[in-house]
């Protein structure tokens, strides 16, 4: 079978981090077991669903299955 | 962005393999298309049935796929495949990338991908038709749900839940069940780990 979905035409860019902003990324890499590279390209991915919907008028909440509590999340 | 791949599928009549085209992010006019054609044949199957007294199977499911594809609305998250021949569509795919985590112990809480839907064409389900035209459709889409796995960093790690017709396909292919999921209509639970996907895509 030949067909390679999603792993062409990528581009390449270089990204600058402060050490605290890589020591986050690093620890993400480790506890998700992903790469680096990988962990960027998914919070792009949740960054675009989270502004889609805060365009959209929806707003954010982060909830608790045992309490049912909701908290707004205030995305800046 | 529409990027497109070449692939096989095998014609059952003729028993010679036929070139296809697996699109990534299909458009709406292709998922329309699609529905269209399928719905127009399951109505037409249905009527032949009725005439000639012989029994119709209805499938498990016939998803609104227009619906689907608006909802995704372009959003990275969410990839729909279509598999063709010469412009006609054989299957399609919903992968969600970025919503679940896996259960299996050695994996837990691992990021994954979910085959959210996935769906071959009425004259392509032995189950409607008897006779297949087109065999390999969810072999090609199960593929490719490894691929993109594996490019987001998931390592091949996939997470779907069975329609009940389609237990022994996911079961042929090597993947682990877990049993009925009670949170998802009683359908059994499959998932993948890396070595799966390393056997399979081999």
């Amino acid at each position: 079978m030949s067909a390679r979905p999603s792993t062409t035409s990528k581009k390449t860019m270089t990204l600058n981090l402060t050490d605290a902003e890589m020591a986050v990324l690093d620890q993400l890499s480790a506890d998700r077991d992903m790469t680096k590279t990988a962990i960027l390209r998914q919070a792009l991915r949740l960054y675009q669903v989270i502004d889609d919907r805060l365009r959209a008028g929806e707003k954010l909440f982060f909830g608790d299955d045992l309490d049912k509590e909701k908290k707004e999340l205030v995305v800046l | 962005m529409t990027d497109t791949h070449g692939v096989v599928l095998h014609d059952v009549q003729s028993g010679k393999n036929v070139d296809a085209v697996l699109t990534e992010r299909v458009s709406a006019r292709y998922v329309l298309t699609a529905e269209e054609a399928w719905g127009d044949y399951l109505q037409a199957a249905k009527e032949a049935a009725a005439k000639h007294g012989e029994p119709y199977a209805e499938p498990e499911h016939q998803w609104d796929w227009s619906l689907k594809h608006k909802e995704a609305r372009g959003l990275l998250s969410y990839s729909m495949f279509g598999v063709d021949v010469a412009g006609e569509a054989q299957g399609l795919m919903l992968l969600t990338t970025d919503k679940y985590f896996a259960r299996r112990p050695e994996q837990l809480g691992l990021g994954l991908v979910d085959v959210t839907f996935l769906a071959t064409a009425p004259w392509n389900n032995k189950r409607i038709t008897g006779v297949q035209r087109y065999r390999g459709v969810g072999t090609v889409m199960m593929y490719t749900a490894a691929k993109v796995s594996i490019d987001l960093g998931f390592k091949g790690r996939l997470r779907l839940h069975s329609l009940k017709g389609a237990e022994s396909f996911y079961d042929g292919h090597g993947m682990h069940c877990m049993g009925p999921d009670p949170k998802c209509n009683g359908l059994k639970y499959y998932e993948t780990t890396p070595k799966w996907a390393t056997k399979f895509l081999r």
